[in-house]
């Protein structure tokens, strides 16, 4: 990165090299997001003329498809619920995680370290494994195809990686500043909200990033316990071959949907993303 | 009122006791300085005034008031950390406001006076061109003054200072040395400040309270504490250089009680012969200060024979450990020699002004 000071007959070979590489990854991950964004704009003609055509008129006809015909209303309500589910989960998931987490890191107690290591056995088992018995339990009380369900079985599945991680952040804080701000006059209460959670907002961003990606891409559970009122966008995602063969511009159109809000939500926390996880690992 | 008690107070981590039925008194408006080594107890018994700690046994109490059940928010002490603990996310304006905006003192504070009292507190420890600066980025003797600051701002009754000052390089801990004590005439705050530098506790201290494993030796002014040291560990643990204490046997000879100096009979002077009526202790821990010892030639007849252990400049003056006998003592000189480690010297010390000590004990018998 020093580069920009060096002359030019000096130029770094390597960091060429690394940047270069940089490129071929970054185009290799773009790549499928490239083609969903394109199919959703070409014209079906265009679709599937082989070769690929590179250059064509955009249309909106797909989005327009997708969204006002065959009832693609619809599509606005998955949008919804995935939204609400995702939001709702994940904000559960790191306000209760931190504060089991702080809990955890600041008062230890007989046993303390069993309890963290049960916490996180609970992830330990596929979800498709005790999908049988959680959709037995949320029949009895009623919550299938309902918001709740899903929130609850997110924010469980999420607790435990938050936990785990933030209780690392939180053991990181150097005891004397919350010792400091009890004798400046805080409970206990106030400094864990007004020290303790701004010390680790990296931590925070990264667990509600990780959270809000997995509520928002869950498919499986979604797709056995909801059927229409509280079904996800994977769910319509899913269905949407069965019903109409494939329309591929209007399945990319609504791909676009589906994908959009999560990336515009990682884009704009990444910064603290990146510093997050390094922050974790390099003490 | 704000006198600080202990009152035979005992405090436990686990089974192992760190002290056992201390009573101390701070008393209004004095400087007190804990001094020991490191592990004594110091520290824990000044968290302990906090409410960082809770005690096991007895009381403490802040201005007559017992306190033990009080939560650290309300006891109304400052508190200035060894690590100066300064919150990395605000800036210097923040860390010093941060006590005003505590919800204890929810409305005691406009905003105006907040800021008011923020300038004044960085004018007076002359940080105030630093006010807007991250914290992060100050030196070590700036981030000192903002925790010093903070601690200082509500005007608490009660100051406290955990090694405020360990941390500075030599000439900046010289220079504190002389603001705390300043800043102490300006404020009268009563004040306890742990340490483990015996130089800085008499430089600033009112009152001097010497602990050692959990015990308190001795609780006087410095000069009390330096002069007449009640045990052989406050005379081996204060002063500049501390005196150096020695275990030696004590004899019954022809002419009265000598000691046996490293193997040569030293009569006990005179003025001590009254402090063994009866049957004499068969050794005794004697403190002698550099100033009583000095070098003789070889074939004087009051030589004792002594070993040099270490030697090193100290300013201008060279100083010499000697070892003499099993017990190791010291000697300086503005007289520059050279010498190497191991060599023999010839050496004669002034038992006149030596303290003497209970061997069994430690306890002062004369000093």
């Amino acid at each position: 990165m020093t580069s920009d000071s060096k002359p030019i007959s000096q130029f770094n070979l390597r960091a060429a090299l690394a940047l270069g590489a940089a490129c071929v990854v970054v185009g290799f991950s773009l790549f499928p997001l490239y083609i969903m964004i394109t199919t959703a704009l070409k014209a079906e003609s265009d679709i599937f003329s082989w070769p690929p055509t590179w250059t064509f008129s955009p249309t909106l006809q797909a989005f327009k498809n997708a969204f006002l015909l065959f009832g693609g209303q619809n599509v606005l309500v998955f949008l919804f619920n995935s939204v609400l589910i995702t939001a709702a989960s994940t904000a559960l998931a790191v306000g209760l995680g931190s504060m089991a987490a702080y809990a955890l890191a600041r008062f230890p107690f007989r046993g303390s370290k069993h309890l963290a290591f049960f916490i996180l056995s609970t992830r330990f088992a596929p979800p498709v494994a005790f999908i049988v018995p959680i959709y037995l339990m949320f029949r009895s009380v009623g919550l299938i195809d309902t918001h709740l369900a899903l929130i609850l079985f997110y924010t469980s599945m999420n607790l435990s990686f938050v936990i785990w991680v933030l209780r690392g952040f939180f053991a990181d804080i150097p005891i004397e500043l919350e010792e400091a701000a009890l004798v400046d006059g805080y409970t206990r209460w106030q400094v864990f909200l007004r020290v303790a959670l701004p010390l680790v907002r990296p931590g925070l961003v990264a667990t509600a990033i990780l959270s809000a990606v997995f509520a928002w891409n869950e498919f499986l559970l979604a797709n056995i316990i909801t059927q229409r009122d509280a079904a996800t966008i994977p769910v319509y995602l899913s269905g949407f071959s069965a019903s109409m063969g494939i329309a591929w511009g209007e399945y990319m159109a609504v791909g676009f949907f589906a994908v959009a809000p999560i990336m515009i939500f990682t884009f704009f926390l990444q910064r603290h993303l990146v510093r997050g996880l390094t922050f974790g690992a390099v003490r | 009122m704000s006198e600080v008690q202990f009152r035979e107070v005992t405090k436990r981590f686990g089974g192992t006791s760190v002290f056992e039925r201390i009573s101390l008194e701070c008393p209004e408006h004095r400087y007190l300085c804990l001094l020991g080594p490191s592990g004594c107890g110091k520290t824990t018994l000044m968290r302990l005034v906090a409410g960082l700690e809770q005690p096991d046994e007895g009381d403490i109490l802040i201005g007559g008031q017992r306190v033990n059940d009080l939560p650290p928010s309300t006891r109304n002490v400052g508190m200035a950390f060894q690590n100066y603990a300064l919150y990395p996310m605000l800036s210097v304006r923040g860390n010093l406001a941060f006590p005003l905006r505590a919800p204890v003192r929810k409305r005691s504070y406009s905003e105006a006076d907040i800021d008011s009292r923020v300038e004044e507190i960085a004018h007076l420890l002359r940080i105030g061109w630093l006010l807007d600066r991250p914290v992060t980025t100050l030196s070590g003797g700036q981030q000192q003054r903002v925790a010093l600051g903070r601690a200082l701002i509500r005007n608490p009754p009660v100051l406290l200072l955990d090694e405020p000052i360990t941390h500075l390089d030599a000439r900046l801990r010289y220079e504190m040395r002389a603001e705390l004590k300043t800043l102490h005439a300006n404020l009268q705050t009563t004040t306890i400040h742990v340490t483990h530098d015996q130089q800085e506790a008499l430089a600033v201290a009112d009152l001097i309270a010497v602990m050692n494993a959990g015990r308190i030796e001795q609780i006087g002014p410095p000069v009390e504490v330096y002069r007449y040291p009640k045990t052989a560990f406050v005379a081996g643990f204060a002063g500049d250089p501390p005196m150096s204490v020695v275990r030696m046997p004590l004899r019954v000879g022809d002419s009265g009680l000598q000691i046996d100096f490293g193997g040569r009979a030293l009569p006990l002077p005179e003025k001590f012969a009254r402090y063994f009526p009866g049957e004499p202790p068969s050794a005794l821990l004697i403190g002698i200060r550099p100033s009583s010892v000095s070098l003789v030639d070889a074939q004087a007849s009051n030589a004792i024979s002594a070993k040099v252990y270490a030697h090193e400049m100290v300013g201008r003056e060279l100083q010499l450990m000697l070892s003499v006998g099993d017990g190791r003592i010291r000697y300086r000189s503005p007289e520059i020699r050279r010498f190497a480690v191991g060599d023999i010297v010839a050496c004669d010390v002034n038992l006149e002004q030596a303290h003497l000590f209970d061997a069994e004990t430690g306890a002062v018998i004369v000093n």
